[in-house]
């Protein structure tokens, strides 16, 4: 997957020290978190983007955040939630977009779309916290700081999150 | 799936091949840090989208009313989503554009 930065952004000094200190380093990691936790992948852009947008905003304080990652990562996660519910009340797809969506776990094996109909189960809180442990490596505690919860409350979404997914798999 | 063992690693290691497979192929085009809004008319430009209150534009709920710099024309503008603005579109965007720096 690549990132690809446009020039749009480029206007100032200001624009290009966010570029360097937000986007560069972050917006990619903020991508693949949104589409683990979003079904589609353009709510996932539109979070992301929607994400920059929210730090953009607090540019000005940017220097105070004692950690921009896990700031970054609360926010993101926020505007997914945001994003699923509003999916969940207005789920009105274009043929295309419907199209798009068979394509994508059409291509999943046998063993993968088992998994992938599990995880369609899963809440945008236990996914994020699966993602993070099992793609990012954090441990739960990590997990809970980044999100802004208790280590207890990250512990119990990825306990539910296996067990479901385990339940799935065990069935087949 | 029929050893106990070793089932919870089996499980966090299809999990991982499954993310994997999901997250990678979409590319993001940062649009930049102020929301593209398009008009009515299909113009696509960048304004300043401050939430509570503007001076140049007449707020009507997530929609505004405001001038167009792309079609010098007065217009209802909402925010364009991701997903429904093109590479190129972005492309022609970069640098040109912008509304003035009002919210």
């Amino acid at each position: 997957m690549g990132l690809n930065i446009s020039p749009v952004a480029v206007q100032g000094s200001e624009e290009a020290a966010f570029e360097s200190a937000v986007v560069a380093p972050h917006a990619e990691r903020l991508l693949r978190l949104a589409l683990a936790v979003v079904d589609d992948p353009g709510e996932a852009q539109d979070a992301v983007q929607e994400t920059l947008l929210v730090a953009w905003r607090h540019w000005p304080s940017w220097a105070r955040l004692t950690n921009p990652s896990a700031w970054l990562t609360r926010v993101c996660v926020h505007q997914c939630v945001h994003r699923r519910r509003l999916l969940e009340r207005w789920v009105f797809w274009s043929p295309d977009q419907w199209a798009a969506a068979k394509a994508q776990v059409s291509e999943l094996d046998g063993r993968l779309f088992d998994v992938h109909r599990a995880y369609l189960h899963l809440s945008p809180s236990q996914r994020a916290v699966l993602y993070l442990h099992l793609q990012e490596g954090l441990t739960v505690e990590s997990c809970a700081g980044q999100l802004g919860i208790r280590p207890g409350t990250a512990r119990s979404h990825l306990g539910r999150a296996l067990s479901k997914l385990r339940r799935e798999l065990i069935d087949v | 799936m029929s050893d106990p063992g070793n089932l919870d690693e089996e499980v966090k290691q299809m999990t991982r091949d499954y993310l994997d497979h999901r997250t990678r192929r979409v590319a993001l085009f940062y649009l930049g840090p102020r929301p593209v809004v398009r008009c009515r008319q299909g113009h696509l430009f960048t304004t300043m989208w401050v939430w509570g209150g503007s001076l140049k534009a007449i707020r009507l709920g997530p929609l505004r009313f405001q001038r167009c710099p792309v079609g010098k024309h007065w217009t209802l503008v909402r925010r364009a989503r991701y997903s429904e603005v093109t590479e190129d579109e972005v492309r022609r965007l970069a640098g040109q554009h912008h509304d003035v720096p009002i919210p």
